[in-house]
């Protein structure tokens, strides 16, 4: 019988199982921790769909449009087509399963203005949308569960991709809890395991989400895409160990970004840019901030302006947060921010169908690189891990043989012992990721050059060199076996910052300013004989 | 500031708890879950009295108060460590004590097995067959807050009458319950779900409301809980 692992139970992942299992076809959902604990959970802001509720006259050409443009051209255009065409069904549909949409007055869904867009089109759950999708998703996935359509097992690890004859065939697990290593065969397989907020430890995200599974793939030798695409939040703020998140509805609600000059207010985004104001793309939003953070004057994001009642209703989620962890109360005082890594646009390779490279192989959500191209719109994230989510399982669902295929892996890889055969003791992994941490977060800022790029590969390749077939004695297994991926997906970013030679979205070259035509291109890595090759390909459907 | 932090240890399921104690020097503006990750960082890794420790398991994802995962004993008393400051937690002695969740099976440290959790929510059958479109009188807003709880256990910590595994689902199967029992069309579904409400929790609910004080994030338990009464004692 057919059965599709997916890896990751985020909004991506259960978005494939639950569409897997509404089309009678089971799957493995596996994840490290239970869906209410992952990275989706943290979404605030809402989900964009041009529902027109709001007699503004939006449609899904618009969505598109303006989706398209944000990415700075770069996305893929029919994938973009079918995603914003796709939103208002996927939204209808949550409201259907149950989820607490905010609603008008009517009784129709809300929409909020969103950045870079210039229609109210994002749906949203007061500031915690991300939050009320997962409880929704999880009530929906949890019918399935008990018909034993989806099958969900926690407290696993990715370890290995089991590839034959350019196949996915399976998967190799870690079990958190004793160690031992478990093969899950499959006639397909759903990457939808996040981004890669591991290799920078201050993203505004899950710690959970390392990018392990992206890097583990890429010394397959699977091409990933886009990777210098790399979106700076321009409403974060620091935390001890990571950045926070203020979700972009403040903006949207009538928030006010300003620093202060000569003992006044001076509202650079609404002076410089009095159309969009506040509610400017993020790429630009981030580095007008970055221009004043360079002069040492801090970035303030104040609410003051927006009704109390607004504020209260809406954005409850962001005053307690400030409460909670800045001790700072947003109706009285305001909210310094700064830029903070947010989300990854590239990632693993998919097509318009969101399949790999490898066949029965497939990746949806901020795992994959679609939809987004250079900058991504907010309210655009759940929406597509939603839609990507679903479309990968109709792809999976196509090219399903029959039966889940009968290749075993050798009985020796299901051994601990095999994967850290000859290295030595000696590895700290969390100190050696926090000195990657600092390097890339160095490198790979809102403005970057050639200079610093090239020395920070040059530093990452010593960290490699360093720490090169030895291994952690306390750390887990498949921490061990990919932590050394990490560096390859290092250089495999900074390869791909390194050779785009312009300026585009959130990749800002102070060397090459100004977008280039010849490199609307898909950035595209592959991990060849321990070298990374970057190439400039068509993007799909051009 | 200086504190010592004391952390009842668990090497796995079967093995004998132990306590160790480590150091912190700073200002205390730092959180529980950002202070086990930077001490698990440490090059070498201490006691307070200066003997090499193992990493301290626990767990944490979203570090923002979302996720639910890093659910521990912060002095005795359930808390998300990712939301408490050193120095807010800090006792008289200067010292804070952790302990992993007293009602759950340990895994490891303070890591537990709260699965049961979501096992009960299963057996109470809590999904939608289909929502009830026509009906006009919901409360959203408290649809909204029971969709707000992060399953992290800790209104089931204090719970007088949760024992996990057994059939009163406490607090955390209450609040799930309620929404679909009032946004579920009024079909056989909805009676499945009214009679296991009954079962799991209103029948072993003794109303210590201990669970209200002990949410992390302030849900209305008490009011969503007498709209969930209401609506299983409806149409009787």
């Amino acid at each position: 019988m057919d059965k599709v692992v997916i890896i990751g139970s985020g909004a991506a992942g259960l978005s494939a199982a639950i569409h897997l299992a509404e089309e009678n076809v089971p799957c493995l959902l596996i994840s490290e921790m239970p869906s209410a604990r992952v990275q989706s959970n943290m979404a605030e802001g809402g989900i964009n769909a041009a529902l027109n509720t709001m007699g503004q006259d939006d449609r899904p050409e618009l969505h598109e449009a303006e989706t398209y443009k944000a990415g700075r051209f770069l996305a893929c255009k029919e994938a973009v087509h079918r995603l914003t065409h796709g939103a208002p069904d996927i939204v209808r549909m949550l409201y259907d399963w149950g989820m607490a949409l905010n609603i008008t007055e009517e009784g129709n869904i809300a929409l909020r203005p969103f950045g870079g867009q210039t229609r109210k089109r994002t749906a949203f759950a007061s500031a915690s949308t991300g939050k009320q999708l997962m409880y929704t998703l999880a009530t929906k996935a949890r019918s399935y569960e008990a018909d034993g359509r989806i099958e969900t097992r926690t407290g696993y690890r990715f370890l290995q991709l089991v590839e034959n004859n350019g196949r996915a065939m399976g998967v190799l697990l870690v079990s958190a809890r004793n160690g031992q290593i478990v093969y899950a065969p499959a006639s397909g397989v759903i990457l939808a395991s996040g981004g890669m907020n591991g290799l920078f430890g201050n993203a505004t995200g899950s710690v959970l989400n390392k990018g392990n599974v992206t890097a583990s793939l890429l010394s397959a030798g699977l091409p990933l895409a886009n990777l210098e695409m790399i979106q700076y939040h321009p409403t974060t703020t620091r935390l001890h160990g990571k950045n926070m998140l203020i979700t972009e509805a403040v903006r949207g609600e009538g928030g006010r970004l300003y620093v202060e000059q000569n003992g006044e207010r001076f509202y650079f985004m609404e002076v410089k840019y009095p159309e969009l104001g506040n509610l400017m793309p993020r790429d630009v939003i981030a580095r007008e901030e970055w221009q004043w953070i360079k002069q040492g004057v801090q970035p303030y994001l104040d609410m003051r302006d927006i009704p109390r009642e607004v504020s209260i209703h809406k954005l409850a989620g962001v005053l307690e947060a400030c409460h909670d962890f800045l001790s700072l109360d947003p109706l009285q005082k305001p909210i310094p921010v700064s830029p903070g890594i947010h989300y990854f646009m590239g990632g693993i390779y998919v097509d318009v169908n969101h399949r790999t490279c490898l066949r029965n192989l497939f990746a949806a959500g901020e795992a994959a690189c679609q939809y987004h191209g250079a900058n991504r719109l907010g309210g655009n994230s759940l929406l597509g891990a939603m839609f990507g989510g679903r479309t990968a399982a109709d792809s999976a669902m196509e090219d399903l043989s029959g039966k889940t295929a009968d290749f075993r892996p050798l009985e020796s890889w299901l051994q601990p012992s095999t994967w850290l055969k000859g290295r030595k003791t000696g590895l700290n992994i969390p100190a050696m990721r926090n000195a990657l941490n600092l390097l890339l977060q160095k490198a790979l800022g809102i403005e970057r050059n050639e200079k610093d790029l090239a020395q920070c590969l040059r530093d990452v390749q010593e960290l490699e060199t360093c720490s090169a077939m030895q291994y952690d004695e306390q750390a887990t297994l498949d921490e061990n076996v990919l932590f050394p991926d990490s560096f390859r997906l290092a250089r495999a970013i900074l390869h791909s910052a390194l050779a785009r030679r312009e300026s585009r979205g959130a990749h800002t070259r102070t060397d090459y300013p100004g977008e280039r035509e010849e490199y609307r291109k898909t950035t595209m890595c592959i991990f060849h004989q321990n070298e990374i090759r970057t190439t400039f390909e068509p993007i799909e459907g051009d | 500031m200086k504190i010592k932090i004391c952390i009842q240890r668990q090497d796995n399921a079967q093995a004998k708890p132990y306590l160790q104690t480590f150091l912190y020097e700073g200002d205390g503006a730092m959180t529980l879950a950002d202070f086990l990750a930077e001490l698990n960082a440490r090059e070498p890794l201490l006691t307070a009295d200066g003997k090499p420790a193992a990493r301290v398991a626990f767990q944490s994802s979203c570090h923002e108060k979302k996720c639910g995962a890093c659910a521990m004993l912060v002095n005795g008393r359930p808390r998300l460590a990712c939301s408490v400051f050193l120095s807010g937690s800090v006792g008289k002695d200067g010292t804070i004590f952790l302990a992993p969740l007293g009602k759950f099976p340990v895994i490891r440290d303070l890591v537990t097995d709260r699965s049961k959790t979501f096992a009960m929510l299963e057996k109470m059958k809590v999904w939608l067959s289909k929502k009830d479109s026509t009906d006009k009188s919901w409360d959203r807003n408290l649809q909204y807050q029971a969709g707000q709880c992060l399953a992290c256990g800790c209104c089931l910590e204090v719970c007088p009458n949760y024992l996990a595994g057994k059939a009163f689902g406490g607090a955390a199967a209450m609040i799930q319950s309620y929404k679909v029992m009032e946004q579920n069309r009024d079909d056989g579904h909805r009676a499945e779900l009214k009679e296991a409400y009954e079962e799991h929790f209103f029948n072993g609910c003794s109303q210590s409301l201990a669970c209200v004080q002990a949410c992390p994030v302030k849900l209305p338990l008490d009011e969503i809980q007498a709209r969930a009464n209401a609506h299983l004692l409806k149409k009787r």
